[in-house]
């Protein structure tokens, strides 16, 4: 009769541990509240490839200028030429043992030396030029940590056995001289002269004053019209979204409050604030982690590796139902927070090798400081294919003259500048226009985003954009209307 | 008498004058390029408008007659030759091209290609809204060949280092750099 009774004991500690099983297996259940939207065959069958851009794939060269001699410059198009490919391959082949020298010159040489056949590669940005080498895996440069950041590679035909970098911080120019003439420049520049192109001039050549540099094309027909685009994140309230935000607080938000404000916009919170993430009606994403940062620093092709990967699990660097896009860095700059330093890296996006600029905002923009992302912008689109080939692929126009642009606005650009500091209360007429084409970096044309969108009416707008001093102002391609402008350095 | 006669000679030596004045340039006209000498097969054309006009652009060779033909002007002689001497004949280069400026500030812009070596004549027509010419500017220019690149492109670093020096230079900065 003590058989049952011996067998009662390790009974009840089975049945609790099944009971302490099943309620683990509930509260994990009820905690993470689990909805059928939530519910992913990824999951179960592992997470999909992630889609990361190399970090060359998105280092590419704001603009490339070929001066054919004589004052006749272009502007190159990857389309047409893949210069900047034949400048890393170059790069590649060249002998470090075959450098005689590494030599500061001046600002007058440079520009003498440009004045003959010449070719120059134009970042916004400055790089370190030894982990450039490096990350491309390019021949090493002996000095090359003289030079520091650069901004510029350029090469000339008036001393083809040199090459020519920049340093915009530092505000110096280096020659590299090596053994032999770099052959393979020469052969772009003349393939460049036999295909037909838009002719360039500098502005001083158009409007009579020799010492302004920058180069606008004299007459450009395009075929760019206004394209149709959806905000990526058009309803907030979708599985969609959800998803996104669970990338950056997890699958069952702990810890996290979720704030609905009248005005559309969704806020997710954790704990006290430390991680924000905020996405407006218009489907605007501001992500804020105020953690302090646990990793140490960072150079710039590290963090420039971690932005990358966070947006990669974060969003993702192509819209799920868009037309492919490139992101390529717009900007790139040091930041600093309680003596931990960092990058903050501006991304933007090309439509078939047409950039993409929005007023006001960036398609990405990452900071990320000691490994850490602490503010990443989010602000896409979505294009469908066929429309923008039927909105592109039309007859040709004539764009509004790009000197006369800036001559008609020039005060318009000033009044943009006035709010960023400059004082140009003492100046009018020509002595105005002077000053304000002499501060102008670039002349480009792109796609423009306008901030506010009346109901249904989203459109990309073919833009002229100007640079000056790290703002983007934008122009209609066909009026020279003021559309808005984008300071680089704000967020 | 003769003090009214010398005042109305007078009064009409001024109109004149101010007449001929406005007939030959206009001052919110002018012509920023071509510069009186450029080198190459190509000429930038540009004139500046500071209030809303209509200008009519032309663009002449002026060539000399060699038996019965028209030849280019050698752009060496230029310099030498005294052309006011000589008969220049004006041969188009391009079709002239009208200009609208509505702002207050405009550039016309054209470039000609395949230019030859020679003199050259850029006159700009001022017109008013019945299309009557107001006044006029011109400008000339001698179109040189091509420079020479090799000769020129070197001497531009003649005064830095020599190549070993600054290798030796750089070599030293980078072992005492720490």
């Amino acid at each position: 009769m003590g058989k049952p009774k011996r067998y009662i004991e390790p009974m009840k500690n089975v049945i609790l541990v099944v009971l302490f099983v099943t309620t683990m297996l509930l509260l994990y259940f009820f905690w993470g509240s689990p909805i059928s939207g939530s519910f992913r065959i990824t999951d179960i069958i592992g997470e999909e490839q992630l889609v990361i851009p190399s970090s060359q794939a998105v280092i590419q060269p704001e603009r490339i200028d070929v001066h054919f001699g004589e004052g006749n410059y272009t502007v190159l198009e990857e389309k047409h030429v893949d210069a900047w490919e034949q400048c890393l391959q170059l790069l590649r082949s060249l002998n470090p043992e075959e450098v005689q020298a590494l030599e500061e010159i001046t600002a007058e040489q440079f520009d003498r030396i440009m004045e003959f056949r010449s070719i120059l590669y134009r970042f916004h940005y400055e790089m370190p030029l030894e982990s450039f080498l490096k990350r491309f895996q390019l021949q090493e440069i002996p000095g090359a940590d003289q030079v520091g950041d650069f901004s510029l590679i350029g090469f000339s035909s008036g001393s083809p056995e040199s090459l020519f970098v920049y340093s915009k911080s530092e505000n110096k120019y280096f020659r590299v001289v090596y053994q032999e003439p770099h052959v393979s420049m020469d052969e772009l520049l003349t393939a460049v002269e036999e295909i037909p192109s838009v002719s360039y001039f500098r502005i001083g050549a158009l409007v009579g004053r020799d010492d302004n540099r920058t180069l606008v094309p004299l007459s450009l027909n395009t075929s760019l019209d206004e394209v149709p685009y959806t905000p990526e994140f058009e309803d907030l309230n979708t599985g969609e979204v959800k998803a996104f935000a669970q990338t950056f607080f997890g699958e069952s938000f702990d810890f996290v409050r979720k704030i609905e404000e009248s005005k559309g916009t969704h806020i997710y919170m954790y704990g006290y604030g430390e991680k924000v993430l905020t996405i407006s009606a218009e489907g605007r994403v501001e992500y804020k982690n105020k953690e302090t940062p646990q990793g140490s620093q960072q150079n710039y092709f590290d963090a420039l590796d971690s932005a990358l990967q966070f947006v990669a699990t974060h969003g993702g660097w192509q819209p799920d139902d868009s037309m492919e896009m490139s992101p390529v860095v717009q900007s790139a700059r040091t930041v600093e927070n309680e003596k931990r330093k960092g990058y903050r890296f501006i991304f933007g996006m090309q439509l078939s090798e047409e950039p993409l600029y929005l007023e006001g905002s960036h398609s990405i923009m990452v900071e990320v400081i000691h490994g850490q992302v602490t503010q990443y912008l989010r602000d896409m689109i979505e294009i469908e294919e066929e429309e923008f080939r039927e909105q592109t692929e039309g007859s040709e126009r004539q764009a509004f003259s790009a000197i006369n642009m800036i001559a008609q606005n020039y005060p318009y650009i000033a009044s943009v500048l006035s709010e960023k500091g400059y004082d140009f209360s003492n100046l009018t007429g020509e002595a105005l226009f002077d000053v304000i084409s002499d501060l102008i970096i670039s002349v480009t044309t792109g796609y423009m985003k306008p901030e506010y969108e009346q109901e249904g009416e989203n459109a990309l707008i073919p833009a002229w954009v100007v640079m000056a001093d790290d703002v983007l102002i934008y122009f209609d391609l066909y009026d020279a209307r003021p559309l808005g402008h984008t300071g680089l350095l704000e967020s | 008498m003769k003090k009214t006669i010398m005042i109305l000679v007078f009064v009409a030596v001024l109109l004149c004058s101010t007449m001929f004045s406005v007939a030959a340039s206009d001052p919110d006209v002018s012509i920023v390029s071509p510069s009186q000498t450029v080198s190459g097969s190509s000429l930038l054309v540009s004139v500046k408008m500071t209030a809303p006009k209509t200008i009519k652009v032309f663009v002449y060779e002026e060539k000399e007659k060699v038996g019965d033909t028209l030849v280019s002007i050698d752009p060496t002689t230029v310099s030498t030759e005294n052309f006011s001497e000589k008969t220049l004949f004006s041969v188009s280069v391009i079709t002239p091209e009208t200009f609208q400026g509505t702002g207050s500030l405009q550039f016309y812009n054209k470039q000609i290609n395949d230019v030859s070596p020679g003199l050259y004549r850029i006159k700009v027509e001022v017109h008013d809204a019945s299309n009557a010419v107001t006044a006029t500017s011109t400008q000339r220019t001698v179109v040189m060949p091509k420079d020479s690149e090799v000769a020129n492109g070197s001497e531009i670093f003649q005064s830095q280092q020599t190549g070993a020096l600054q290798w030796v230079q750089n070599l030293l900065k980078s072992i005492f750099k720490n």
